[in-house]
């Protein structure tokens, strides 16, 4: 197989497995997505055997090498700047306050800590349960849903999960490292 | 790093796809050789000796740079 054929193939096992893998994950089957990334990981492995020439030496690997070293580099720092500008811009999720009245309604108040760490009224609606549900009703529960809902909630979170994907790149890097440096004898 | 390999591969007939093979690495190695781009290792500077017949001397030239490193 020429080295031109094998990257096609390679090409067409990448779009493959992608669209199984979103296809396996969309219906919550994990095990298929796993199947189909060993299956992909296999017809690679076959593929390079049939390959009648040098795809990889010294070189490429010294330049793979350092290529994934600045993106680890570029990664790590674009990374935590974002997840420091998430958490800065972050709002924590509003919180809620219920009353019930006996004539049926129900009375949902927002409200969300601020930054100097005081507590802020969001908003208060209204709502009637008792069976006449008015539009200002269903606007009450669009209101609910959005301010439950609000991006600046997420935001805190998504950027707390970046410094730990962060975090654990390093901690992975230093460990291949420390294999890498007892394997090579320092 | 100077190099005699495009000078060698002439006098003994040889394409750079034919070193390469080989040599057991790519064209572009062998490229990036004979262009100074690329210091190879000390086992293929001595397979690549040992194809010629020469030594590695004769083959490759080292020029100390200023900064005492090489590119590589």
């Amino acid at each position: 197989m020429k080295p031109t054929t094998y990257w096609i193939l390679l090409l067409l096992i990448a779009v493959a497995v992608g669209f199984v893998v979103s296809t396996a994950a969309l219906a919550g089957n994990v095990g298929l997505a796993i199947a189909a990334t060993a299956a992909a990981v296999a017809f690679a492995f076959i593929g390079r055997r049939f390959l009648d020439r040098v795809v990889e030496d010294e070189r490429s690997v010294q330049i793979s090498g350092q290529a994934a070293m600045r993106t680890l580099e570029i990664a790590i720092v674009a990374g935590l700047f974002l997840a420091a500008a998430l958490l800065a811009t972050a709002g924590s999720a509003p919180g809620m306050m219920s009353n019930h009245y006996s004539n049926g309604t129900i009375n949902l108040s927002f409200f969300q800590k601020d930054s100097a760490g005081g507590i802020a009224a969001l908003n208060s609606h209204q709502i009637n349960l008792s069976g006449n549900m008015t539009l200002d009703d269903l606007f009450a529960f669009h209101q609910f849903i959005s301010e439950a809902e609000s991006p600046t909630a997420y935001a805190g979170l998504i950027g707390y999960e970046m410094m730990w994907a962060a975090f654990l790149i390093v901690i992975l890097y230093g460990a291949l490292y420390l294999y890498y440096s007892r394997k090579y004898g320092s | 790093m100077k190099n005699r390999i495009k000078v060698y591969r002439a006098m003994h007939d040889l394409t750079q796809e034919a070193l390469a093979e080989r040599l057991g690495v790519t064209r572009q190695t062998i490229i990036a050789i004979e262009r100074g781009k690329y210091n190879p290792s000390l086992e293929l500077a001595f397979k690549t000796a040992r194809i010629f017949g020469v030594t590695i001397e004769d083959l490759y030239e080292y020029e100390e740079t200023k900064s005492g490193d090489d590119k590589s």
